[in-house]
C-alpha cells in the first residue's frame, strides 16, 4: 500500500477519538478570533485554513456539526502530520503550509461528503500537484492568499475526486510527486507514522489567544459562529 | 551559472504592456495565430470526451460565461477557464516549445477565454495578449530550464500560470503596478507535477493554470491581498529560486523581449501524444506504407533519444491516455495502421491484442546522441532479415514544421466543417478594431475563406 493510499485509507475509515474531536471543536469555537497570518506558527495557519475549509463545506453542503468535525479531524490531522514531516526539509523556498491545506483541506471535505479511500487517494493527488506559495510571503498578506488559495485548491480537489476525475496514487512519495519537488530529503513515510494511533490534532498547543471557556466544548451559538467566519472567510 | 535574483515585477509588467501597445512583428502575429488556430481546434476536438463532458458537469453553473469551446452550457469565469484549458490539452495533441517542452497554447487559450469575455477587446489586442501570454511563459520556462523540468515538474503547469496572468491582466487592462500585482499573485499559484502524467491531471494543470492566470488579474484589479506586496515580493527572483534551486538564468525573461520572439519557435503536433515519440511514429508509418507487415515483424529496435523511455515509456498501457504515454504503442500503432491519429490513442486501441502483441516485440534502445527530433526503427521479420527506417527531424519538429494547409487539415479533422471558418476569422483578428471574443471565433464564417 502506498503512503498516498495509507493517508487516504485513513480519511475514510478511521474511528476518530473522542479526544481528537473535542480538540477540533475547540479548534473551531476559537476559529473567529484566529486572527491573521502575521506572527502565526505554521501549524496553527494550517490549522485555521483546514478548519475554514472543512466547515465552509459541512455548511455549504448541509452536513451536521458531527461530520464537520469528524472531517475536520481527519483532515487537519494529516495536514499536521504532512507539515512535521516536512519541516526543515523543503528546498527552494516552497512554503510547506500551502501543501499541507491543501491536502487537509481535500481529505476534510471528502471524509465529509463520506467518499471512499480509492476516492479520497484521487483527492490528494489532485490536491498535492497544486502545493505551491512561497515561504518568503507566507506571514504577510500574500500569505493569506496563498493559503486561502490552497484551502479553495483542497476542497475543489475533493469535489472533482467525487466527479471522478483520476489522479495518480502516488501523488506524495512518488518519484516526481510532492516530497520529491518540494523537499527531496524528507521521508513522506514520517507522515504515516503511527496514523490513526497518535494524533497531532490532540498534542497542538492552542496558539494564546485562542484557549476555549475551560473544559468546555464551544456552544451553539460559537459553533454558528465559526461557521459564519468560515463561509466569509471564502466570500 | 545562476545570475541575479530576476526582473522586478514592474520591468516585467512594463515590457509586456510596452510590447502590447506596438503592432506585433508578423514573424509573431502568424505564429500567434497558427497556435490559437491549432489549441481551438485541439480543443473543440476534445469538446465531447467522456473527460471533459464529466468535468464540465461537476462545474456548471445556470449562468457565467459559455463553458468551453464546443461544450454547452455555462461556468463560472475561473471553472470556463479550467475547462478550456482542460480540453486543449486533454488529448496531448496541442502545441511544443522544443527548447522548454512547455505547451503554451493550452493555459493562455483557457486565460483569454473567460477574461475576453468580459472585455470585448479589439481584435488585434486579443491577438496580442494571447501572444505575450504565450512569450512570457516560454521565456520563463528558459529561465528555469532545463533544472525545473528535470527535477519532474509539469512546466506547462508551472510556467503557465503566469503566462495566463499576462492574458487575463492584459485583457483586464490592467496598468503597469496592478499587473505586476497579477505576477505576483500568479507567482504564488504555480502548479504541476510530472507524477500525474498519465492521469486526467495532467490536463488539469494546463486548465487550473489558466484559471489561476485569472484569478490573479482579477485579485489585482481588486487590490486586496496586494498593499504593499512590492515591498515583500520585489522581483520574480524568489520563484525562478523555487522552480529551479541549483540553476537559472533570470535574463532570459527580459532580453531582446518584444523583438525576439520565442512563440515563433512553437511548434504543432501531428500525432496526440508526447512529442518526443513522434519520430519513431514516423518512422513507424513509413515502414507501414512501404509494406512492412506488422504480421512478420519479430523484433523492433527504437533507436531514441533517452529522454524516450524518461517521458513516454509505458510499455502496456491499459487506456488511450495511458496509451500518450507510450512510445512503443505509437510505433506499433504507425506500423499496423499506417497512422497516428485519435482512433490510434484511444481506449479501443490500447487495447486491441494486435497492438498490444506487437508492442511487446518494441524495444527501446536511447542513445544519448540520438537527437531528440530523430529515431531510427530496425525492424526484424519472419525470414531473418532486417531493415533500418530512420527519420531525420520529425514532422511538426522545428526543422520540418507543419504547413499552414496541414495545421488546416489537422483542424478539420478535429472539428469537421469548422477549422476553414476558424482559420478566417483567426487571420483577420491582427486587423480587427472592433471587439472581439475568443467565442466568437467559433461562429460561422460570414465572408469567403482565404486559401492558405
Amino acid at each position: 500500500m502506498t503512503i498516498t493510499v495509507r493517508m487516504a485509507r485513513f480519511a475514510a475509515e478511521t474511528l476518530v477519538e473522542p479526544a481528537a474531536t473535542a480538540a477540533v471543536a475547540s479548534l473551531c469555537g476559537a476559529l473567529p478570533a484566529a486572527g491573521t497570518e502575521a506572527g502565526r506558527r505554521p501549524a496553527d495557519i494550517a490549522a485555521r485554513w483546514v478548519a475554514c475549509a472543512a466547515l465552509h463545506h459541512a455548511n455549504a453542503g448541509g452536513a451536521g456539526r458531527a461530520q464537520a468535525e469528524q472531517g475536520l479531524a481527519v483532515g487537519l490531522e494529516l495536514a499536521l502530520r504532512m507539515l512535521h514531516s516536512l519541516d526543515g526539509q523543503v528546498v527552494g523556498g516552497w512554503d510547506p503550509v500551502c501543501a499541507a491545506v491543501a491536502v487537509g483541506a481535500a481529505t476534510a471535505a471528502a471524509r465529509v461528503d463520506g467518499l471512499g479511500s480509492e476516492a479520497i487517494t484521487r483527492a490528494i493527488g489532485i490536491a498535492a500537484t497544486q502545493a505551491s506559495g512561497l515561504a518568503a510571503v507566507s506571514l504577510s498578506p500574500l500569505g493569506t492568499f496563498q493559503h486561502r488559495r490552497a484551502a479553495l485548491n483542497g476542497l475543489q480537489a475533493a469535489a472533482l475526486a467525487r466527479a471522478g476525475m483520476t489522479a495518480p496514487g502516488t501523488a506524495l512519495e512518488g518519484r516526481r510527486g510532492l516530497y520529491s519537488l518540494i523537499a527531496p530529503t524528507g521521508d513522506p513515510a514520517g507522515a504515516i507514522e503511527r496514523l490513526g494511533e497518535r494524533w497531532l490534532v490532540v498534542e497542538r498547543p492552542v496558539p494564546p489567544g485562542q484557549v476555549p471557556p475551560e473544559g468546555a466544548l464551544p456552544g451553539a451559538d460559537l459553533w454558528s459562529a465559526a461557521l459564519t467566519y468560515a463561509m466569509e472567510v471564502f466570500s | 551559472m545562476t545570475e541575479g535574483m530576476g526582473p522586478a515585477y514592474e520591468d516585467i509588467a512594463e515590457a509586456v504592456l510596452a510590447a502590447a501597445a506596438r503592432p506585433l512583428p508578423e514573424e509573431a502575429a502568424a505564429a500567434a495565430r497558427r497556435t490559437m488556430v491549432n489549441v481551438l481546434a485541439v480543443a473543440l476536438g476534445a469538446s465531447r470526451s467522456p473527460q471533459v463532458t464529466r468535468l464540465a458537469g461537476a462545474l456548471a453553473t445556470p449562468s457565467g460565461v459559455p463553458a468551453a469551446p464546443g461544450v454547452a452550457g455555462y461556468a463560472r469565469a475561473a471553472d470556463a477557464a479550467l475547462l478550456t484549458g482542460f480540453a486543449a490539452h486533454l488529448d496531448d495533441f496541442d502545441d511544443t516549445h522544443l527548447a522548454t517542452v512547455i505547451h503554451p497554447g493550452a493555459s493562455v487559450l483557457g486565460a483569454a477565454w473567460s477574461a475576453g469575455w468580459s472585455a470585448a477587446v479589439p481584435g488585434k489586442a486579443l491577438l496580442a495578449a494571447f501572444a505575450l501570454g504565450c512569450e512570457i511563459q516560454l521565456r520563463l520556462g528558459l529561465a528555469v530550464s532545463p533544472e525545473h523540468y528535470d527535477r519532474g515538474w509539469h512546466i506547462t503547469g508551472t510556467c503557465g500560470v503566469i503566462g495566463a496572468a499576462v492574458t487575463a491582466g492584459l485583457l483586464g487592462a490592467l496598468e503597469r503596478d496592478r499587473l505586476a500585482d497579477a505576477l505576483r499573485l500568479a507567482s504564488l499559484q504555480t502548479l504541476g507535477h510530472r507524477e500525474a502524467f498519465g492521469t486526467e491531471v495532467k490536463p488539469f494543470h494546463a486548465g487550473k493554470a489558466a484559471a489561476n492566470g485569472l484569478v490573479a488579474a482579477e485579485e489585482a484589479a481588486r487590490g486586496t491581498f496586494t498593499a504593499g506586496a512590492g515591498g515583500i515580493l520585489p522581483d520574480i527572483g524568489d520563484l525562478l529560486r523555487a522552480l529551479a534551486p541549483d540553476r537559472r538564468q533570470p535574463h532570459q525573461l527580459l532580453d531582446g523581449f518584444g523583438s525576439r520572439w520565442e512563440l515563433a519557435a512553437n511548434t504543432f503536433k501531428p500525432y496526440p501524444c508526447g512529442i518526443v515519440a513522434h519520430p519513431g511514429i514516423d518512422a513507424a508509418v513509413q515502414a507501414h506504407r512501404q509494406g512492412v507487415d506488422p504480421a512478420d515483424v519479430t523484433r523492433v529496435r527504437y533507436r531514441c533519444h533517452p529522454l524516450v523511455p524518461e517521458l513516454m515509456g509505458r510499455l502496456d498501457p491499459r487506456t488511450g491516455l495511458e496509451a500518450r504515454f507510450s512510445a512503443v504503442h505509437g510505433v506499433a500503432a504507425g506500423l499496423v495502421r499506417g497512422n497516428g491519429g485519435l482512433a490510434e490513442f484511444s481506449d479501443a486501441a490500447a487495447t486491441d491484442p494486435v497492438l498490444s502483441g506487437l508492442r511487446s516485440r518494441i524495444e527501446l534502445c536511447p542513445e544519448e546522441a540520438m537527437p531528440r527530433d530523430a529515431a531510427t526503427l530496425e525492424i526484424e521479420v519472419v525470414d531473418g532479415s532486417c531493415t533500418e527506417w530512420p527519420v531525420a527531424h520529425a514532422r511538426g519538429s522545428l526543422l520540418r514544421p507543419l504547413t499552414d494547409q496541414e495545421l488546416i487539415d489537422k483542424a478539420e479533422a478535429l472539428a469537421p466543417g469548422q477549422a476553414y471558418s476558424i482559420w478566417a476569422a483567426v487571420a483577420r483578428l491582427g486587423r480587427e478594431t472592433e471587439p472581439r471574443t475568443v467565442q466568437a471565433l467559433l461562429e460561422p464564417a460570414r465572408q469567403e475563406v482565404p486559401v492558405p
